[in-house]
């Protein structure tokens, strides 16, 4: 899968339950930054993405960087499925 | 700024020269474990010994840039060993360290900086800029990588002792304010060293253990982590800000570091029993487990306490104000108890007890305000006057027994969102801030660790904004535990009979929408 494939499941799902379903999310929307998602969303976007992309994100790489934006999630998951 | 406001050389102190100060206390750890580790930070750690000389050349580096005893020194750094370092250095030179959440955004900052009034500001290279447009003609200590602050050539010999007594300041924590703005909490050497010895003698720390370090530096959780491991001797390690709330991360750090003492939030835990699998992964080197800032809801403290049978459990509370001032040790959690466990009684050589509203001490049975007085009781907000006699908490508890209490609620709005003191005005100011809005209220929704924090909006004719508009309002402004999570946009807010917004019918109105 590209980064592509994996950032529109989740920005639909962030939108959806997160963000009162308005579409205005784009890919450098800051997540972290702006509360889109705080603590508590963390985790529930990261089950669904585990769920969903059935991927597991070890916990080194939940970082600040790498969860900043839909862009850097995706980048995160392509890499993951390629290792 | 009026400097007699809150003491530098006030009076009350127990005596000159003399009086153990706040960092003595690293130089107990020093005498006990010179060559054990300190503090650890992620890829490094450093030596009590090499920490003391790090202290002292960046000491000698805050002198270079005229930093004198009676001063402020802001240090906005990412929590990290150099931030240690430059919060005990600031304190060898006899000035008050102000730690500016490293994760606020750049107005914020610059407000606690601005209102700090410091001499000096402790930062990292980039944020240049931000500290002149908050504090012109603040002078700068770079630290960190490419910094060239101060170096190798810096001289590590220590500085003279500075001329205080213990009623001195010896930090600012900045909290948030019902006004809309921070308010700074000063806390005096004798403050701080009233809490930290209590603490010492009832966790019996020693140079073997390893104390986490989950609170940001801001936050005064922080304080036992660093102090109470350094009295011992022990070493702390220090979990990096942006993500404390990862269940699985926190998880692998206790396991990695091999904590033996845990010191956070109740929501922090609860993250690490799920999804973090804190109870199936069972850290066998945890023996003592602490917890302050919020209620700890009854259902996940009985899965604690029941997966952790042989481990200590300790409930703190206290206010900023006041740092911890009473104590309850959660040794059992029997299945018939419905309520959370109770605050406990007084500690940290406080004295507290329960006024009701007619004005007399509550009772067994009866609830009031708590009230504290004792040697950790703050100096006073700064730039206010100092404050004098018991500190009023603002929290209504119940009296159990002849010195156990247990929390019930607040007076006012002041709200916990995950452990973080959050007052709604500030919130409101932030999100009326946005052009669109022409009033706002900021309605907690749900409880414990659920808690939501909702926007109820009425916007001006013909204008609207997204919550994500809202947020990034809240972002530009406030930390980001006090961004908004939804908006519920209203005609008007409702109001009561005399004119006051009315929040409980707002509260049900927001409960509703979130059903």
């Amino acid at each position: 899968m590209t980064v592509d494939d994996y950032i529109e499941p989740i920005r639909a799902y962030i939108v959806c339950n997160h963000l009162d379903g308005q579409p205005e999310l784009d890919r450098r929307t800051p997540l972290l930054e702006w509360g889109v998602i705080d603590s508590l969303a963390l985790t529930d976007v990261l089950a669904f993405v585990e769920d969903e992309f059935e991927l597991v994100v070890p916990p080194s790489e939940m970082t600040p960087e790498n969860l900043r934006d839909l862009e850097t999630i995706g980048t995160l998951l392509a890499r993951l499925e390629a290792a | 700024m009026d400097r007699d406001a809150i003491g530098f050389d006030c009076e009350g102190g127990s005596g000159m020269m003399a009086a153990r100060l706040l960092h003595d206390v690293l130089g107990e750890g020093l005498r006990r474990n010179p060559e054990g580790t300190a503090v650890r930070e992620a890829g490094a750690e450093i030596t009590y010994r090499e920490l003391n000389h790090l202290a002292n050349r960046l000491a000698r580096a805050l002198v270079e840039r005229g930093v004198r005893p009676g001063d402020r020194v802001a240090i906005w750094l990412p929590k990290s060993i150099n931030a240690v370092a430059a919060m005990q250095a600031v304190l060898r030179v006899g000035a008050a360290y102000v730690p500016v959440d490293p994760l606020s955004p750049a107005p914020r900052a610059r407000q606690v900086i601005a209102d700090s009034v410091p001499s000096v500001c402790v930062t990292e290279p980039g944020r240049e800029v931000a500290v002149a447009s908050a504090a012109p003609g603040v002078r700068l200590l770079l630290v960190g990588e490419h910094a060239g602050g101060f170096g190798e050539s810096t001289p590590a010999a220590p500085l003279p002792r500075p001329p205080l007594t213990d009623a001195s300041l010896a930090y600012i924590l900045y909290t948030s304010g019902s006004t809309g703005r921070p308010k700074g909490v000063c806390i005096s050497h004798s403050n701080a060293l009233a809490f930290i010895d209590w603490a010492r003698d009832e966790l019996q720390p020693h140079a073997r253990d390893r104390f986490s370090s989950h609170a940001p530096f801001h936050f005064d959780l922080s304080v036992l982590d660093l102090y109470v491991a350094f009295a011992s001797g022990a070493s702390v390690s220090l979990i990096p800000e942006g993500l404390a709330f990862v269940g699985p991360r926190l998880v692998e750090f206790v396991v990695h570091e091999q904590i033996t003492i845990w010191y956070s939030v109740p929501s922090a835990l609860t993250m690490m029993m799920d999804p973090g699998g804190l109870l199936e992964v069972c850290p066998a080197s945890l023996r003592t487990i602490v917890f302050a800032g919020e209620s700890f809801p009854v259902v996940p403290l009985r899965r604690l306490r029941a997966g952790f049978p042989g481990v200590r459990m300790l409930n703190m509370y206290g206010p900023t104000e006041t740092n911890v001032c009473t104590f309850y040790e959660v040794d059992a959690m029997p299945d018939e108890r419905a309520a959370a466990v109770p605050i406990g009684r007084a500690c940290s050589g406080d004295r507290v007890w329960a006024v009701k509203d007619d004005g007399t001490e509550a009772a067994m049975g009866d609830r009031g305000e708590l009230l504290v007085d004792g040697p950790t009781v703050m100096l006073g907000y700064w730039g206010r006057p100092q404050h004098r006699g018991p500190y009023r908490t603002g929290d209504i508890v119940e009296r159990l027994d002849e010195s156990n209490y247990a929390y019930v609620g607040r007076r006012d709005g002041m709200v916990k969102i995950r452990g973080h003191r959050v007052e709604l005005g500030e919130v409101e100011a932030a999100v009326s801030a946005h052009p669109s809005v022409r009033e706002a209220a900021a309605v907690p929704v749900g409880a414990g660790i659920e808690t939501r924090l909702v926007a109820a909006v009425s916007f001006r004719e013909g204008a609207s904004a997204s919550l994500l508009d809202l947020k990034k309002a809240c972002a530009q402004r406030l930390p980001r535990y006090m961004i908004v999570h939804g908006v519920r946009e209203l005609p008007a807010l409702p109001r009561t009979p005399n004119g006051k917004v009315d929040r409980r019918a707002l509260k049900a109105i927001c409960e509703e929408a979130s059903r």
